[in-house]
C-alpha cells in the first residue's frame, strides 16, 4: 500500500473517478425499465432491474464524493496537482519491474494464450518472467523487457494483421515456430548475460529448466487428465496428442 | 435427537474417511501442499484454495470437499513457519505470531515455538469444527424462517461490516470496495425478468461474471504483481532443533486456547472476516489478561499459541455462515462458496435439505484435516521450510500460468481468461490506494442474493419498507447497518463521548456524594 501523503493524493484521483463512476452507473440505470414493460412483465419502480443498481450508483457516487471532499481538506488535492505540475517522466527499477509484469501478463492472455500453442505460449512467458525477475539485475531487466516487447510487436502484426492466418495455411505450425523461436533468443540472451550476474549461471540453469518443465507437466495435465481443451492447440500439444493416445 | 442424529452422521462419515487410505492419503496431501502455500511468503491460503479449485473439476465432490478443506487448514497453519523463522508472515493470518515467535526462535526456541504452534493450530481447527457441527444446524433451521427482507440485508449486513473491519485506511474505502463488488454482480441478465444489465451487447456477459475466475482474479494478480515488483531479500531461516508436540506447555496455557478459540470461531463467523483479524485480536485479549504483559513481544509462549488457535479456529468460524447462510466467512471460505457452486452444492438455508450430511461431512473433513495437519507439522518441518529459501520470481510466474490456466479451464471460455486479468489489474490498483479485496468479492458473491431478494421482498410488501421494522430479525439486522454506518460519524463518536464522560462524571459525583454521607456519618 502507499505511503499516507500519497494515499490522499490517490485519494483525489479515484475520488474523481468514483464520483463519475456512480454517476455512470446511476446513468445506465435510468435506460432499465422502471416503470414500463420489459419481455411482456410490467414493471413497477420496486420490481425494476434498474433498483439495485440505481442503488449501487448513488451509493457509489455519495462516498466518492465523500473521498475527495476528504482528499481537499486534507491537503491531498494539493498535492495532487502540485505532482501532475512537477511530474517528469522517470523510469525506476520498481517502475520497470512493474511494467515488465503487468506487460508480460496481458501479452500472455490477450495475444499468446489465444493465438500459439499453449506450451510455446507458457514457455515464452516463462522464459522471460522467471530470468528477468530471478536474475535481479537492472541492465538484463531492460535487455529482456525490451527484447519480449519487440517479440510480441511482432507476434501482435502477425496475428491481427492477418499474416498469421496466411503463414499456417502454406507452412503448417508457422506462428509456433516463430514463438518458439522467440522463447529461444530469449534463453539465450539469458544464458549469455547469466556470465555477468552473481550465481548467474546457476539462476538461468534453474530457471530455464522450470520454463522448459512446468509447460511439459501443466500441458498434458490440464489436456489429458482434467480432458480441458486447451485454448491452442498447435505443434507440441499435437504432438503430445499423438504420444499420448499411441501409448494408451 | 437431532443433535444426536448430526452426531451420528459426523462419526460416520470420519470412519469413512479414516478406513478410506485415498482420502488419508488426499488429505495428507493437499495439507503438506497447504502448508508449503502458507509457508512461503507471498503465497496464500486463498491463492492455494483458488488454484486447488481448478484442479477438482474433474472430482466428485466429496473428493474435492477433501482436498480443498485440507489445503486450507495447512495453508492457515503454514504461515507460522515464515512468521517465527524469519520474521515475514507466511500469510496475513500468522502476521501477530510473528511478534513472539520470532524472538523466540532467535533465543534458540525455534522448534519449540513451531511445536507451540502446530498444536495450538491442530486444536484451534478441532474446536472450529465442533462449533460448525453443533451451530450451523440451528442456524440452517432458523434460516428457514427467514423472508427475502433478511437476505437482502444479510446480504447488505456482510458488504458493510466486511468494509468497515477490513478497510486498512479510510473505512469508506471498504464500503466502496463492497458496492464495486455488488456492481460486478450486477452484470448479466438479471434474474427475475432477464433483462441484459451492464452487457454492453458481448454475449459472453450475458449469463454475468464467473465467480471463479473473478475471485482468482481478485486475490492471485495483485499478490503476483506485488511481490515480482520488490527486488527479493534474500532472509535465512533461523536453525531450530526438534519439535515436539509440547503438550505441558499446552496444557498449561488452557485458557488462553479456549479464549482465543472463541475468539477465532467468533470472528470468522462475521462475514468476510478473515483470519488476520482473528489472530491480531486474540492476540491483543492474550496480552490483556496475562500476568506477564511486559513478556509480549519478547517471545511469550501464550502469545504464539492464542494466534495461532484463534486463526485456525476462524477456519470452522467462517465455515458457519458460508453453511449455513450461504454468507462467506473469510476470503479463502469465499473461494470455498466458487468451489461448492462449481460443484453443484449451493450453500445456505436449504443444504440441509438438498444435501443432508454435507455440513457433517465438511465437520469430519476439518478433524481429519487438522490431524493431518499436526502430525505433517510435527514430521515434515524441517523439510517444509526450504521453501523459505525460495525466491518468489521462481515460483510466482508459476503461479500465473496456474491462474491463468485455471481460470480458462471452468467451461474452456477464454472471455474469463480476458475478464480476470482486468479483474486482477483493477484489484492491484485498489490494494496499493488502499481498499480492501475482501468487501469487493463478498460483493460479487452476495449480490444476486441482494438483487433478487430486495426486488422480491418489495413485490411481496407492494412496495412498501415496512416489514424491516416489523420483522424481528430483519429490524436487528437493519439497526446493526445503521450503527456500524454510524458510529464510523465523528458526530456519534463525539456523541458518545460525551455521553459516557456525563455518565461517569455522573457516577463519580455520587459516589463522592456517597462517601461524603459515609465520613459525616463516621464524624457524627
Amino acid at each position: 500500500m502507499m505511503e499516507q501523503k500519497q494515499l490522499r493524493q490517490a485519494d483525489f484521483a479515484m475520488g474523481i473517478g468514483f464520483v463519475l463512476f456512480g454517476l455512470w452507473i446511476v446513468g445506465q440505470a435510468a435506460g432499465m425499465p422502471r416503470t414500463a414493460s420489459f419481455g411482456d412483465v410490467s414493471n413497477v419502480w420496486y420490481v425494476s432491474p434498474a433498483l439495485l443498481p440505481f442503488i449501487i450508483g448513488g451509493c457509489v457516487t455519495i462516498l466518492g464524493a465523500v473521498l475527495l471532499t476528504q482528499a481537499v481538506i486534507s491537503g491531498g488535492a494539493r498535492d495532487f496537482i502540485a505532482s501532475v505540475k512537477r511530474f517528469r517522466p522517470k523510469i525506476t527499477e520498481k517502475g520497470l519491474r512493474f511494467s515488465a509484469i503487468v506487460v508480460a501478463l496481458i501479452a500472455y492472455v490477450y495475444l499468446l494464450v489465444p493465438h500459439v500453442d499453449f506450451y510455446v505460449a507458457t514457455l515464452l512467458f516463462l522464459a522471460f518472467t522467471t530470468l528477468t525477475f530471478y536474475f535481479e539485475d537492472e541492465a538484463y531487466l531492460r535487455t529482456s523487457f525490451v527484447t519480449f516487447l519487440i517479440v510480441c510487436a511482432v507476434l501482435a502484426v502477425l496475428f491481427f494483421g492477418g499474416l498469421a492466418a496466411a503463414l499456417n495455411a502454406a507452412f503448417a505450425y508457422t506462428t509456433d515456430v516463430i514463438a518458439l523461436l522467440a522463447a529461444i533468443v530469449m534463453l539465450v540472451l539469458g544464458r549469455r548475460a547469466a556470465r555477468q550476474i552473481e550465481h548467474g549461471v546457476r539462476k538461468f540453469r534453474l530457471a530455464a529448466l522450470l520454463s522448459v518443465v512446468v509447460p511439459f507437466v501443466i500441458t498434458p495435465l490440464f489436456r489429458f487428465v482434467l480432458l480441458v481443451r486447451l485454448p491452442n492447440e498447435g505443434g507440441i500439444v499435437d504432438l503430445m496428442g499423438l504420444i499420448y493416445f499411441s501409448l494408451r | 435427537m437431532a443433535a444426536l442424529q448430526s452426531l451420528q452422521a459426523f462419526g460416520l462419515h470420519f470412519l469413512g474417511l479414516i478406513t478410506d487410505p485415498v482420502s488419508i492419503l488426499l488429505v495428507f496431501g493437499a495439507v503438506v501442499m497447504g502448508i508449503l502455500f502458507g509457508a512461503t511468503p507471498g503465497l496464500t491460503a486463498t491463492l492455494g484454495v483458488a488454484l486447488l479449485t481448478t484442479l477438482t473439476y474433474g472430482m466428485d465432490h466429496g473428493t474435492a470437499l477433501v482436498a480443498l478443506l485440507a489445503i486450507y487448514v495447512g495453508g492457515v497453519y503454514g504461515g507460522s513457519y515464515a512468521s517465527i523463522l524469519i520474521n515475514i508472515p507466511g500469510t496475513a493470518a500468522a502476521a501477530a505470531t510473528a511478534l513472539d515467535g520470532y524472538p523466540l526462535a532467535k533465543r534458540g526456541e525455534g522448534g519449540r515455538a513451531l511445536g507451540l504452534t502446530t498444536t495450538a493450530s491442530a486444536i484451534g481447527t478441532a474446536i472450529g469444527m465442533l462449533f460448525v457441527v453443533a451451530l450451523s444446524p440451528l442456524i440452517s433451521e432458523l434460516a428457514l424462517q427467514f423472508t427475502s427482507f433478511e437476505f437482502f440485508l444479510l446480504a447488505l449486513f456482510g458488504i458493510i461490516i466486511s468494509g468497515t473491519l477490513t478497510s486498512p485506511d479510510k473505512v469508506y474505502k471498504g464500503w466502496i470496495a463492497g458496492f464495486l463488488g455488488l456492481f460486478l454482480a450486477m452484470i448479466g441478465r438479471d434474474l427475475l425478468q432477464s433483462y441484459p444489465r451492464f452487457t454492453f451487447g458481448f454475449s459472453e456477459l450475458a449469463g454475468g461474471l464467473n465467480v471463479v475466475p473473478v475471485l482468482i482474479g481478485a486475490f492471485g494478480i495483485p499478490q503476483i504483481i506485488s511481490v515480482l515488483k520488490d527486488r527479493f531479500v534474500p532472509k535465512h531461516a533461523t536453525k531450530f532443533d526438534r519439535i515436539m508436540p509440547e503438550l505441558g506447555t499446552i496444557a498449561r496455557n488452557t485458557r488462553h486456547i479456549i479464549r482465543s478459540a472463541l475468539i477465532g470461531v467468533g470472528i470468522g463467523a462475521v462475514p468476510g472476516i478473515g483470519e488476520d483479524i482473528a489472530g491480531w485480536v486474540s492476540y491483543g485479549a492474550a496480552k490483556n489478561s496475562s500476568d506477564h504483559p511486559e513478556k509480549f513481544g519478547d517471545g511469550a509462549y501464550e502469545a504464539v499459541i492464542s494466534t495461532e488457535t484463534a486463526n485456525n479456529a476462524c477456519i470452522g468460524g467462517a465455515m458457519i455462515p458460508l453453511l449455513s447462510l450461504g454468507v462467506p466467512g473469510s476470503p479463502p471460505a469465499a473461494m470455498l462458496l466458487g468451489a461448492f457452486m462449481l460443484h453443484g452444492i449451493a450453500p445456505g438455508p436449504m443444504l440441509r435439505i438438498d444435501n443432508p450430511g454435507f455440513i457433517e461431512e465438511v465437520s469430519a473433513v476439518l478433524l481429519l484435516a487438522s490431524i493431518a495437519m499436526w502430525v505433517a507439522g510435527m514430521l515434515l518441518a524441517k523439510q517444509v521450510v526450504k521453501v523459505l529459501r525460495v525466491p518468489p520470481a521462481v515460483f510466482m510466474p508459476i503461479i500465473a500460468v496456474l491462474s491463468v490456466i485455471g481460470s480458462y479451464a471452468l467451461g474452456g471460455n477464454l472471455f474469463n481468461l480476458y475478464l480476470m486479468v482486468v479483474i486482477g489489474i483493477v484489484a492491484y490498483i485498489l490494494t496499493e490506494t488502499g481498499y480492501p479485496i475482501a468487501p469487493l468479492v463478498i460483493g460479487v458473491i452476495l449480490g444476486p442474493m441482494a438483487d433478487q431478494n430486495l426486488r422480491r421482498a418489495l413485490m411481496v410488501s407492494n412496495g412498501s419498507f415496512a416489514p424491516v421494522f416489523t420483522r424481528p430479525v430483519s429490524l436487528i439486522l437493519f439497526l446493526v447497518i445503521v450503527l456500524t454506518v454510524i458510529s464510523q460519524f465523528k458526530f456519534y463518536k463525539t456523541a458518545m463521548k460525551s455521553l459516557r464522560a456525563r455518565i461517569f462524571r455522573r457516577g463519580s459525583r455520587q459516589d463522592a456524594l456517597a462517601g461524603g454521607d459515609r465520613s459525616s456519618k463516621n464524624d457524627s
